[in-house]
């Protein structure tokens, strides 16, 4: 079969790749293309005019690369004596005067691309190491492989979202957070993608930033050229590429719809968060970036019920302005008034972990959480510094939330550590905070199983759901092979999640749900009918599911979770929610 | 100018540690840092540079530094030669 794509008149007509909705909108608007998968080195020559500007590029790109591993390095330092040796050579080697010389060199008299240019003094070098015959020296070619492709990766990706114009549609391979920050300071309307996740970092990101995503759109890259017009529809999952004049139509008409209900929901956010019976539900909201932090006010949310601290190094782009853990969590602070911030600690691992020398079989049953934090005991100093000292300044605004908990001597542990901070900080005459609060994520099955020991060293439980999921059901969640499998609304998650609730209760200890579950109304009305009545979730959720709490007495969704606890599949969960609610809606057409 | 003719002798030579360690003790001094190696000379404070001599045990290298503080630097230096890169150090407390 010949490959048809490249033919202008394969690609005149109008094309509907179905894929799914990832952050909900739509976006009509000209397209840009963004590629991020491939290392594909330019050989066009560069302007004379451009070399200066071509030259800026390469140090600014440095100059991320170095700071990105400046901040593994402060990762590995604790532990990996050898890991943290590489990465200082690897600094070093970013940074030697020679390299820069020659990449200067090939830029400004050869007119190379910055791309280009990186790529050929490496080149050089690895030539002449491989020319010694050394085997050791042999062995590091592949660290300094490692800095070139940083660096190329960094140049071009740079310089092609400086080429996504304002204003416009990207279509990408696969999102990577960073990317998403980047769009949005491009005034990006609507993303499609043609592969990623809808728990990924990236996915949640898009949400909490209002731009429309619509991900595992097969295809999109290659049906599409810039410039084409095409409709992201993140409501049903939908990219159209090239639509005819009754398709945009139709679209227009969808978008009007949209935002009545927008208006719809602008008008819910303004109404308090109270049940039907009147019982206050605490709707917080889940924040990583500071773009983020004006949402809070936005969707009247209470404060910020998780924290995410972990784009201090997975955030390449946007690292200097994190130079200041205690910065940020101030703006967190304030941004929060009068309620609280839930910080949680550094929760690297699986996915989210970036260093590349502790690569593990098993990432996700691994070294991630807690367990990397009392191994590198400065990393886990550094950020209890940070977060105590704004606590000081700030008593009762500032809770701290210890991930990846298994086992109670991890929480027992950090304690300790808090408890050995604060008499330091006494005895430098520094403000504390004496009733800071530690609480526990609740993402292991082990830990919802011992909830009510974890009750007496724990100050709160936090539930993540995302990660009992995976963890319940064994189902990685990144995998596509089994991502059929990672049912959320799985009757065995939410029995975990009453017995947590149950043991918090009894204990009389405060107990939220942080993941995103929370953010479906259905799973919500669970919730709240097992007793949780503190959700914190992605801010532009909070519309709907204060409109779905406010519909039901605590009674009501209690009688619901009774239900859906006793359900044998997450199918007959949804049958039970949607009879549950069809009936509820008859009972009201009766009273009226 | 200060040169000074030295042996490597730490027993794997002047692989990547001790190449970065020599660069960052250089990269502290303002003196200019070169090497002279089988008829090269390379500029001590690039890493690259230093890995590609890849000097052995028992290699003979000329060190050359110039700048106001050529004497400080050059002490340092040799000081961290003669220890072998702290290795032997290392493999004593083992």
């Amino acid at each position: 079969m010949s490959d048809q794509t490249h033919d202008p008149v394969f690609k005149a007509g109008e094309q509907l790749i179905n894929g799914q909705a990832a952050s909900p909108g739509y976006a009509i608007g000209h397209a840009s293309l963004f590629n991020t998968s491939e290392l594909v080195i330019s050989t066009e020559p560069v302007d004379s005019g451009e070399v200066v500007a071509e030259y800026q590029q390469f140090v600014k790109a440095r100059r991320i690369v170095v700071l990105e591993l400046r901040k593994i390095s402060e990762i590995a330092s604790a532990t990996d004596e050898e890991a943290h040796g590489i990465i200082q050579a690897q600094i070093q080697i970013a940074e030697d005067p020679e390299l820069d010389k020659s990449i200067r060199r090939l830029i400004m008299e050869r007119h190379y691309g910055a791309d280009r240019a990186v790529n050929e003094s490496f080149l050089y070098y690895i030539q002449l190491i491989k020319n010694t015959g050394n085997a050791l020296m042999i062995d590091r070619i592949v660290d300094i492989r490692d800095i070139r492709d940083r660096l190329i990766r960094q140049i071009q990706h740079g310089e092609l979202v400086s080429g996504v114009a304002e204003g416009s549609v990207v279509i990408c391979d696969e999102l990577m957070p960073s990317d998403i920050l980047l769009f949005s300071r491009h005034k990006v309307i609507g993303i499609a993608a043609n592969e990623g996740g809808l728990t990924a970092h990236a996915t949640i990101i898009a949400n909490s930033m209002g731009i429309p995503l619509v991900i595992n759109a097969v295809g999109a890259t290659r049906l599409t050229s810039p410039g084409d017009m095409v409709i992201v529809d993140g409501v049903d999952g939908r990219l159209v590429v090239r639509p005819d004049a009754a398709t945009l139509e139709s679209y227009h008409r969808e978008m009007e719809r949209y935002t009545l209900e927008l208006a719809e929901s602008a008008r819910i956010v303004e109404l308090p968060s109270v049940t039907k019976c009147g019982r206050e539900i605490a709707l917080r909201a889940n924040i990583e970036f500071e773009e983020e932090l004006d949402n809070i006010r936005k969707y009247r949310a209470r404060g910020i019920g998780l924290l995410r601290t972990e784009s201090y190094f997975i955030e390449d782009e946007g690292l200097e302005e994190y130079h200041s853990k205690e910065a940020f969590f101030e703006k967190a602070v304030k941004a929060a008034a009068p309620d609280s911030v839930t910080i949680r600690l550094f929760d690297v691992g699986g996915d989210k972990f970036s260093d590349t020398t502790t690569k593990e079989p098993n990432p996700f049953l691994g070294w991630r959480g807690v367990r990397v934090l009392l191994d590198k005991r400065q990393l886990l100093r550094s950020q209890l510094t940070a977060i105590m000292n704004v606590a000081g300044r700030n008593p009762g605004k500032i809770r701290i939330l210890v991930p990846m908990v298994s086992v109670v001597e991890e929480i027992m542990e950090i304690r300790r550590e808090v408890a050995a901070l604060t008499e330091k900080m006494r005895g430098n005459g520094k403000p504390i905070d004496e009733n800071l609060e530690v609480g526990t994520m609740i993402e292991i099955p082990s830990a919802a199983l011992i909830a009510g020991k974890l009750a007496a060293v724990a100050d709160f439980f936090s539930i993540g759901t995302n990660d009992l999921t995976q963890y319940t059901l064994a189902v990685d969640r990144g995998n596509r092979l089994i991502s059929k499998l990672f049912q959320q609304m799985h009757p065995a998650v939410f029995q975990l999640i009453k017995k947590t609730a149950d043991a918090a209760h009894e204990k009389g200890i405060s107990i939220e749900v942080c993941g995103e579950l929370a953010s479906n109304p259905d799973a919500a009305l669970c919730l709240v009918g097992m007793g949780i009545t503190d959700l914190s979730m992605s801010a532009a959720s909070l519309p709907r599911v204060k409109k779905a709490i406010r519909r039901y007495s605590m009674q009501e969704m209690a009688e619901l979770s009774g239900l859906v606890l006793k359900a044998a599949t997450q199918d007959e969960v949804r049958e039970i929610l949607e009879n549950w609610k069809k009936e509820k809606e008859k009972e009201k057409e009766i009273s009226r | 100018m200060l040169m000074k003719k030295i042996v490597v002798k730490n027993a794997a030579g002047l692989h990547a540690r001790p190449s970065s360690m020599l660069v960052q003790l250089a990269s502290k001094f303002e003196s200019e840092f070169h090497i002279h190696m089988y008829g090269y000379r390379i500029n001590a404070k690039s890493i690259l540079g230093v890995m590609t001599l890849a000097a052995e045990c028992g290699a003979e290298l000329e060190l050359e530094l110039d700048g106001p503080d050529e004497k400080k630097a050059m002490k340092a230096i040799v000081e961290l030669f003669e220890s072998g890169f702290n290795e032997m150090q290392k493999e004593k407390s083992r």
